[in-house]
């Protein structure tokens, strides 16, 4: 039933498609990765300061006068420097932020692979069970627990 | 009058606290019992000093005496009298005082339930929690005292930050500090053990997954109370936004993960020792880092209001831990050597293993990309900012992997499983994601990254909902009925079930996340009043604003009326608060949310003659991340109740003992 109500939700919800302009997916887009200059850590989408406003206005502008998304994001690196973007560029200094994290998966993965494999073959340490002896009513009274335990309802 | 107790109070549990770290560890060294018991009472006796100092500021705010300066900075006469709660912890040193005496309650709860079963690592455990306690009232002694006097005392405070007059604020942060700091009780226990020669013996690890545990739901809340509070208040209709302080909370939470999952194999299979101890070594250096990040950030982020200077105190803190505990580990490795070896990559343990390791790398990743901007300002003297869309590439599809290992990972065996093992354990689940699939596609989802997402949370569900029918349907060829059939099945082993629980409410999570980041709509609209306007359904009649004028600020209101074809949804009042003194403004989006989806309308810009720009949202299943809370609680909790075990020994305790197994 739970997983009826689940599917339910996701078909109904994700598949009424709402008729957004383009331009205006296109503009909410680039506001995603467009710094608010003036509010510390958020986008001038997040941002409801007047600066950020205005920042909206100017890409919804610079759209309609048939500007590319990449101009755009130009436009707004020479005015206030490229930390204005907040996905780093894919150059110079910043390249390093892209290329260090697929580097740890691999290592990391490479690590655990021979980490495996020199589990596999390590000594342990012995936990004694071969030097216990148990009498012989001991193990009788632990196959009863056992049993009991496997055939209680 | 009473600040000065209050004052006293602080300084005498520094002092304490102090003796408390060295006595313990002496006694535990060189085994005096007198020393030992004296520590102990001594911690017993910390909440009560620290109640002390408390109520002491509180009182300070209660009668607005702006004598004292954190009073003066984070409060006014106008302040509401229920914000007194907030403000003692809004700002940097009365935060720092709220962690002390939350810390030393948690220390006490964890001391008397370490103090019979671990005799020989307690010591150990109370010196290490001890010494962070004396850390943080250190720093709360002498460079931020929330009780020191200002030298003229000024007629009015400068009041509270707006954005905390928020009911989310009233527990989002006290509960994330509390989470942060709560990693602490853990890592105590686990260090001690080790400390004390005792880590190859498994005995601290029932009570260390505990107490992991606990610290993980507090971690959890913290986050899930944040992002609600976000989603709620921050109004821009997100509830994360990758943010640094965002993630410096997430990373811990990854880490502990990491944490409560192997501790199970240690708990089982008497392995990963070792491995047990680096996860939470790295744990608690990230949620001191955590706390760094918070505190001193050197990273712009939207927390900024507990902003300190002694950034680089919880840095030093943190290098210095790390490297002790690294120490400790290289010189107690011998005594880690696991009992039992991995078998086969064919096992739970390797799932395990596999699981841990993609938690590190998400949390590592994130460390990186908050760090970085760091760097390559030092190294660069560049600018960098890393946001959202880095972290959307990079950690997204980690976490999707982790969906997967969390669908499959429970259903492989211990020890080792055969192909065809697997093959049986899997192909229901796999079956669904498939079928999840194709319904998807079929009704008209196209984006194939949404698609893949969902198959991936179809896979997860339906193992867990077929191990529950197929358990179900063993017992009841027994003859019991359904339900007591089900009741059984999961009350028998209540650490699995309960993982189940909190794995459907990482599942909810994970499905209000995927759908709400692939398929929201949002459009910014310019409306007059009296102007309709039609979106995904949903009609809405802005009917009329007006203007409230407060004490401390002004409201901007908007009326609108929402109808969905020709059911009423009642009248919506989305407003801001502009914050005179601090020109700040702060939004308050209005939410008619339900399972299917919210609708969501903010404020954006209000104009004179009423004209103002709102944003519409469709957000679709945002409803179950937060129904998730409650679930993963309760999932956690259903874990770690206690279970009757029905145990048999070969050989006496004694016996054991002395053959020192």
């Amino acid at each position: 039933m739970i997983p009826a109500i689940f599917f339910t939700a996701i078909t109904v919800s994700c598949s009424s498609t709402v008729d957004v302009p383009y331009s205006v997916e296109r503009a909410n887009k680039l506001n995603e990765t467009v710094m608010c200059p003036v509010c510390p850590g958020e986008s001038i989408d997040q941002s409801q300061n007047p600066l950020a406003l205005q920042m909206r206005d100017i890409i919804k502008d610079k759209l309609n006068q048939g500007w590319s998304d990449q101009q755009i994001k130009d436009y707004f690196v020479e005015k206030y420097g490229p930390s204005i973007l907040l996905s780093p560029p894919r150059s110079g200094v910043s390249l390093v932020v892209w290329v260090i994290p697929p580097i740890i998966v691999v290592l990391s993965l490479l690590i655990l692979i021979m980490a495996i494999k020199s589990m596999r073959r390590n000594k342990v340490r012995s936990d004694g069970l071969e030097q216990i002896n148990p009498s012989p009513e001991k193990i009788s009274e632990y196959s009863k627990t056992l049993e009991k335990i496997i055939n209680e309802p | 009058m009473f600040v000065e107790i209050g004052y006293i109070a602080i300084g005498v549990s520094f002092a304490l606290s102090t003796y408390i770290s060295i006595a313990s560890l002496v006694g535990g060294i060189k085994k005096i019992p007198e020393l030992i018991v004296s520590a102990r009472w001594g911690l017993y006796s910390l909440p009560f000093l620290l109640l002390v100092a408390v109520i002491a500021l509180v009182n300070a705010f209660i009668t607005n005496d702006f004598s004292v300066r954190y009073v003066a900075e984070n409060s006014n006469l106008a302040m509401p009298q229920q914000y007194t709660w907030v403000a003692l912890y809004a700002g940097n040193a009365g935060s720092l005082l709220f962690i002390a005496i939350v810390f030393s309650l948690l220390a006490v709860a964890a001391i008397l339930s370490i103090r019979k079963s671990l005799p020989h690592s307690t010591p150990y455990a109370l010196a290490l929690m001890a010494l962070v306690l004396t850390f943080f009232l250190g720093i709360i002694c002498f460079m931020a005292n929330p009780l020191e006097r200002l030298p003229i005392t000024p007629a009015d405070g400068q009041g509270i930050n707006p954005l905390l007059v928020h009911f989310g604020m009233f527990i989002h942060p006290p509960v994330q500090m509390t989470g942060l700091v709560s990693v602490t009780i853990p890592f105590s226990i686990a260090i001690g053990a080790m400390l004390a020669k005792r880590g190859g013996r498994d005995e601290w690890v029932d009570i260390g997954r505990i107490w992991g545990m606990i610290s993980w739901l507090i971690l959890t809340m913290g986050l899930l109370l944040g992002s609600w509070w976000a989603y709620t208040i921050l109004g821009w209709g997100g509830y994360w936004a990758w943010d640094p302080v965002e993630n410096s909370a997430l990373m811990p939470w990854l880490a502990m993960t990491a944490f409560i999952h192997s501790i199970m194999v240690q708990k089982r299979r008497g392995m990963f020792r070792m491995w047990n101890m680096v996860i939470i070594i790295v744990a608690f250096t990230l949620s001191l880092m955590g706390m760094f990040i918070n505190r001193g950030g050197p990273v712009p982020s939207v927390h900024s209001f507990a902003q300190s200077t002694m950034g680089w105190l919880f840095l030093m803190f943190m290098g210095v831990s790390l490297f002790g505990s690294l120490i400790a580990f290289l010189l107690r490795m011998d005594n880690l050597i696991s009992r039992d070896k991995l078998e086969s990559l064919l096992s739970r343990e390797s799932m395990f293993l596999f699981q841990n390791v993609l938690f590190l790398i998400a949390a590592f990743i994130t460390l990186w990309g908050s760090v970085f901007p760091v760097l390559a300002k030092v190294i660069n003297g560049t600018t960098v900012t890393v946001g959202e869309p880095f972290y959307n590439v990079v950690v997204g599809p980690i976490l999707l992997i982790i969906l997967v290992v969390m669908g499959i990972g429970p259903f492989f065996p211990w020890r080792r499983a055969t192909k065809s093992n697997i093959y049986r354990a899997i192909r229901v689940p796999l079956a669904a994601g498939i079928l999840t699939a194709i319904i998807i596609i079929a009704v008209g989802i196209r984006q194939p990254l949404a698609t893949l997402a969902f198959a991936v949370c179809g896979v997860a569900a339906a193992g867990i909902f077929n191990e529950w029918f197929r358990g179900t349907r063993t017992r009841m060829r027994k003859g019991e009925p359904v339900w007591i059939a089900f009741t059984n099945l999961i009350t028998r082993n209540r650490p699995r079930y309960g993982g189940y629980i909190v794995h459907l409410g990482i599942l909810m999570l994970a499905i209000g996340a995927i759908a709400s980041s692939f398929y929201s709509t949002q459009q910014d609209i310019t409306m007059q009043p009296g102007d309709t306007y039609e979106i995904g359904g949903y009609t809405l009649s802005y009917l009329d604003s007006y203007q409230r004028k407060y004490s401390d600020r002004d409201e901007f209101i908007g009326e609108f009326k929402v109808t969905k074809g020709n059911k009423d949804l009642g009248l919506m009042y989305p407003k801001q608060s502009f914050y005179r003194e601090f020109r700040i403004n702060a939004t308050h989006a209005a939410i008619k949310s339900n399972p299917i989806e919210d609708f969501y309308i903010i404020p954006s810009e209000f104009s004179n003659n009423g004209e103002a720009i709102f944003r519409i949202l469709l957000n679709p299943l945002v409803w179950w991340m937060w129904a998730a809370g409650p679930v993963m609680a309760i999932g956690t909790i259903f874990a770690l109740t206690p279970q009757k075990r029905i145990s048999v020994r070969l050989i006496s305790k004694e016996e054991e003992n002395k053959r020192n197994l």
